[in-house]
């Protein structure tokens, strides 16, 4: 059973304000009891599946030039500074 | 119209001079103009699109070395980075967002003389099955503009099937470029994981998506696949294919190929036009000499939970780099603190991305991992165990792309695990990482049916070879808008 103060809590970790949190409870309650079926799934393997990656192959390792518009299309910036909210 | 043609026609129309770059491009950004109103495609056009063309004419006519598209018009998901034209995801967050570079499949494709022709319509962030789910609105089906074309590429889908371009680059992470071909009556690549660079593809779940093309024929689809697959060291993920020609051969047919029918596939749950057409494609397989055979991989039955498991995880960790402070709108710094603004300004991301990051950090949550997380990459693992096992059988196996026929704007938009059950078909192949292909097969009721086949990993030639064997012997009609 997934409640109201579960979405608000979640809500909190992924830093979204849920402006109507009653309208996700029902809908991710239904998911997760689909995904119940995971759960109940008796695996005797352990193996997972993982992409490997060599290191042989990495690009070198270079300085690329800062470029003016990187930061140009930024919304809030003053000279070359990211302006970002209060913090304390 | 002159615009009814494949792109390889389009190469050779330009190469015997029949047309120009300058006048095809000219009559397709017509064509936009008038068709846009009714499907909504493309979220941007290419202003300078006509320049490009005559720059392409100029160099054919001073018979200057001229690359492989010969000025083909190409359209791009909004989820791929173009230097210098907005990348939005079909997002608030990112409406006005323009990438500082290419992707490198766009820079590939510029360098063979391609003209992006416009950045096409997503489900926000590539989170969806059909389209709806976009801040600009949602695309419509040229075959019935009261349905869905299918997704998350519909911009892609419908921009080729409404002959907007002569081909699209799509994203699949879990059916994305197969659903909208499929409902849309075009041929849909989703190639093996690390065939095709993700160098600037924005990030929704890593370890599963794909880069794929879309196009009228499966000649078409192998010419681009040439163009924009092999190693990329901007992508770590990356396979060295050896650069091999996907449309050599393509005709050798499929005389002695076993194929398999995945059973789980094609049973309950599946609309009976839908099961219907794909046992006459199933006849036409073993006319043209394949031996099909039934194949169970009946752990295809848990892939759904396990992927919107692992997809949503990747999801809610890579969505947090949207903070709108580097990314975002303009929304005012005054009177916030740091983590309310973020919140606030982050409640403009769409249901379905909200659902999905919502899930994410569910499943991974202390006490759930275990159960959700863990579990969905054991069966991640095992799905491609019984895939290998089934590819030491067979050659090829082959299902409906998609379970339904399409269906109404509207009508599913509000039940977001119906919408996830309608991908049971297209998900394996990118939790296991095979290549997929759908080749449009038939109407019912004037409505597209796909069908689909898979392959082992890096077998997409023979993949390619199947969907063409196939395609050859259908005579689909145009499109109706």
């Amino acid at each position: 059973m997934v409640k109201r103060e579960e979405i608000e809590r979640l809500g909190d970790l992924i830093k979204i304000e849920l402006k109507n949190p009653e309208k996700y409870v029902k809908q991710v309650e239904q998911i997760i009891n689909y995904f119940e079926r995971l759960d109940k799934l008796e695996i005797s393997s352990d193996k997972i599946l993982t992409h490997e990656l060599t290191l042989d192959k990495l690009r070198e390792d270079k300085h690329i030039p800062y470029e003016e518009k990187i930061i140009e299309k930024l919304k809030h910036t003053k000279e070359n500074f990211v302006k970002a909210p209060k913090m304390i | 119209m002159g615009l009814e043609i494949s792109a390889t026609q389009y190469l050779q129309q330009i190469k015997n001079g029949s047309t120009s770059v300058e006048e095809y491009v000219a009559k397709t950004l017509e064509r936009i103009k008038k068709v846009e109103k009714k499907v909504h495609a493309f979220i941007s056009v290419n202003e300078n699109a006509l320049t490009q063309a005559k720059q392409v004419d100029k160099k054919l006519k001073a018979k200057e070395k001229v690359g492989s598209c010969f000025g083909m018009p190409i359209s791009i998901k909004d989820n791929i980075c173009t230097k210098g034209m907005k990348t939005t995801c079909a997002s608030k967050m990112l409406e006005d967002f323009v990438a500082p570079y290419d992707a490198t499949v766009v820079s590939r494709l510029k360098s063979q003389d391609s003209i992006i022709i416009g950045k096409v319509n997503l489900d926000e962030f590539a989170m969806g099955s059909t389209t709806e789910f976009s801040y600009f609105g949602p695309t419509k089906n040229p075959w019935n503009t009261g349905y869905v074309p299918g997704g998350s590429s519909g911009g892609s889908g419908v921009s080729v099937s409404a002959l907007e371009c002569l081909a699209s680059l799509g994203s699949d992470t879990g059916g994305s470029v197969r659903s909208p071909a499929s409902f849309c009556s075009v041929v849909g690549l989703k190639p093996t994981y690390g065939l095709v660079s993700r160098y600037g593809l924005v990030s929704f779940a890593n370890s599963i998506e794909q880069i794929g093309p879309l196009a009228r024929t499966v000649e078409d689809v192998a010419f681009i696949l040439n163009i924009i697959s092999g190693r990329d060291s901007h992508d770590n993920t990356t396979l060295d294919n050896g650069n091999p020609d996907y449309t050599k051969d393509l005709d050798a047919g499929i005389s002695g190929k076993k194929i398999g029918i995945i059973s789980e596939m094609i049973g309950d749950g599946v609309d009976k036009d839908v099961a219907a057409a794909t046992n006459r494609a199933i006849s036409k397989l073993q006319r043209l000499g394949a031996e099909c055979i039934p194949v169970s991989i009946d752990s295809a039955v848990h892939s759904v939970a396990a992927y919107y498991t692992i997809a949503s995880a990747e999801a809610s960790s890579n969505l947090a780099r949207y903070d709108n402070v580097r990314y975002g709108f303009n929304f005012d710094l005054e009177g916030y603190e740091f983590n309310a603004y973020i919140s606030k300004t982050r409640s403009s991301f769409g249901p379905e991305v909200t659902r999905r990051m919502l899930l994410g950090a569910f499943v991974l949550s202390a006490g759930y991992y275990g159960k959700y997380y863990l579990k969905a990459q054991k069966v991640r693992s095992m799905i491609k165990s019984q895939l290998d096992e089934a590819f030491k059988k067979v050659d090829l196996l082959v299902a409906p792309t998609m379970p339904i026929l399409p269906f109404k704007i509207g009508e599913k938009i509000d039940d977001p695990l119906t919408l996830y059950l309608l991908d049971i078909n297209t998900i394996i192949a990118n939790l296991a990482g095979i290549p997929a292909i759908s080749v449009p097969y038939e109407l019912a009721h004037g409505l597209p049916i796909g069908i689909q086949f898979f392959a082992n990993a890096m077998q997409e030639k023979l993949l390619l070879q199947a969907a063409y064997a196939l395609h050859k012997t259908t005579n689909l009609p145009e499109v109706p808008i």
